[in-house]
């Protein structure tokens, strides 16, 4: 599997994707240190407390890193079974004495190592950028645990990815995994218009269930959450609008996400291993 | 089955819902031969490689590579295959391809001067370092011969081997496929270049709509009936009288020298006809033997085929 590993990564880096993906990135930081530094001479205006409008640009930044990473992870990934069969690539791998569920696994792993360098470098970027220019988050902020759950996103996003790609096309695939997204990006920030315990019940069924059929945004929220928790306390809940972390999820619901990769991937081995090619 | 079977299928077969791809195939190709697959496109060829390789899963019957079960892992490592869509990573370098499908056989890299002679035997030497990415259709077509022969394979499936080849390429081709023969190595070939089977294989198969319409030494299909264009200034009637046993009904053809006939005779009996003529004042300009080409049999074979499913329906 470890060949599966190098010889993905040697394709991702060798392709322009990291590349035009950098640049977009450096792109994104500009305009981002050019608002924020905006902002920062506006604060307090509001009559919040001093770190509001700090979580709130943290917020905003972090959910367009997660656009960002999300995107990488749906492109880089979306032709990587049944495009490489369509095309021939993989034609005279397969036959190769290497259970199938191991190239689908090193693709997995070689992308996931990736998209994770992405998503450290947009995440760090963006916090480094925010706390240097309101110096927040602080010390006592879990950005460790957030990075994470951050990178955790890739990890998700890569395997329902791979999953779609054992038989749709590149462009079917990528169209539907980016519906899922949307659709739990969608349950997710409805759940954050009115929070605690004004949240109608519908929204709080409907968010759940978005929540768990695709467990990127609960962890999206998590990170969220983890960032910037002694900050985010001080602020009224529905100031953060569709970018807060509510509800915040539980360790439990971390612990679904994981095992839900772990079923995605092994459905995706289990298909690509009965597939004719 | 024989110890000495490379490829043994019994009644294999493969359907996609109501549609046949393969139906019922039952083939032993020997140890070290050179075996041929004839059909006409969408006969099922490549559907019945890609059985045999693990690509496609076989609806019915048993298969068995080098005496070993398909899905033994073992003997996958011992089979080397070109598919017919071919297409290798464009950003890899052949030397770096090569030594991923070694990594893949669990086998070490190859250095640089083994790689290089593998590159050579395809026509490839020199182009190590490059990146695959700038190969043309031929050149990767040439790569993916090397790929298939990368972990030394006792058995060969070769998809259309030289389809997007021109003439110089189809000609190393051949020398490599003389080269294997000699190594002893088995090589299975899907082609429609009949001239390709004619010369190269010890036997051919016929498939078309998925079933198997003959198996045979190629030989046995080229000369099916001994037959001989024969080269004349005219024919009389006595003299057409003389070689009546032989001479083939509405044969006759009125050429710039005269009139050609054709007989049917082995070659053992053919001074008989000559000195029958020459006997009638005939004078006979050249005798040549008439050779049933693959490609004749082929067609003959089919439309048959063609023509006993329309009788039927």
């Amino acid at each position: 599997m470890a060949v599966v590993v190098r010889f993905t990564l040697v394709e991702i880096l060798r392709k322009r994707l990291v590349l035009v993906a950098a640049l977009v990135a450096l792109l994104f930081f500009g305009l981002y240190e050019w608002g924020i530094s905006e902002l920062a001479h506006a604060r307090g205006t509001a009559g919040l407390p001093p770190e509001a409008v700090a979580v709130s640009v943290l917020y905003v930044g972090m959910f367009f890193s997660y656009l960002m990473a999300a995107l990488f992870s749906v492109f880089s990934m979306a032709g990587a079974i049944r495009g490489e069969i369509d095309d021939g690539t993989l034609l005279a791998v397969l036959p190769r004495p290497v259970p199938r569920w191991k190239i689908l696994a090193g693709k997995w792993v070689g992308f996931g190592i990736v998209g994770s360098a992405y998503a450290t470098c947009l995440a760090g970027g963006l916090i480094l950028l925010v706390h240097l220019t309101f110096g927040y988050p602080g010390a006592s902020a879990s950005v460790v645990a957030a990075w994470l759950a951050f990178m955790g996103l890739v990890w998700i996003i890569g395997a329902v990815t791979l999953l779609g790609s054992v038989g749709l096309s590149p462009l079917s695939n990528g169209v539907a995994v980016m519906g899922l997204f949307f659709v739990a990006l969608l349950g997710g920030s409805l759940m954050q218009i009115l929070p605690g315990a004004a949240l109608p019940r519908a929204i709080a069924v409907f968010g759940t269930i978005t929540r768990l059929l695709f467990p990127v945004d609960g962890v999206y929220r998590w990170a969220l959450y983890e960032v910037a928790s002694r900050a985010v306390a001080q602020v009224p809940p529905a100031f953060l609008g569709p970018f807060g972390p509510w509800p915040v999820p539980s360790l439990a619901f971390l612990i679904y996400a994981a095992a839900y990769t772990v079923g995605v991937l092994a459905l995706a081995s289990w298909l690509l291993h009965r597939r004719d090619v | 089955m024989s110890a000495a079977s490379a490829v043994h299928t019994l009644s294999l077969a493969k359907h996609y819902g109501s549609r046949v791809a393969v139906h019922d195939v039952s083939v032993t190709v020997r140890a070290g031969e050179i075996f041929g697959l004839l059909g006409p496109n969408g006969a099922g060829k490549s559907s019945f490689v890609k059985m045999l390789v693990g690509l496609i899963r076989p609806t019915a019957g048993q298969a068995r590579l080098l005496g070993r079960s398909l899905d033994d892992p073992g003997v996958r490592g011992q089979l080397g295959y070109l598919p017919e869509l071919f297409r290798y990573p464009p950003w890899l370098s052949p030397y770096e391809l090569l030594n991923y499908h070694r990594a893949l056989l669990q086998r070490p890299a190859l250095g640089r001067a083994q790689a290089d002679a593998l590159l050579d035997r395809v026509g490839l030497l020199g182009r190590g370092a490059h990146r695959i990415g700038s190969f043309s259709k031929g050149m990767q077509q040439r790569l993916g011969l090397a790929v298939a022969l990368v972990g030394d394979p006792r058995l060969l499936f070769l998809d259309e081997p030289t389809s997007a080849l021109d003439p110089l390429g189809r000609h190393q081709v051949h020398e490599l496929l003389k080269a294997l023969r000699a190594e002893g190595v088995t090589v299975f070939l899907n082609s429609h270049l009949l001239a390709d089977m004619e010369t190269f294989c010890d036997r051919v198969a016929l498939l078309s709509h998925g079933e198997l319409l003959h198996i045979g030494a190629v030989s046995a299909a080229m000369s099916s009936e001994p037959r001989f264009h024969v080269a004349v200034d005219a024919l009389s009637p006595a003299a057409r009288a003389a070689i009546a046993p032989w001479l083939m009904a509405d044969s006759e053809l009125p050429t710039v020298t005269g009139l050609r006939v054709t007989v049917r005779v082995d070659r053992q009996q053919l001074p008989a006809v000559h000195r029958a003529l020459v006997a009638e004042g005939v004078a006979v300009y050249e005798v040549e033997p008439v050779t049933t080409h693959l490609e004749e049999w082929f067609r003959s074979m089919v439309e048959a085929r063609g023509a006993g499913g329309r009788g039927a329906e």
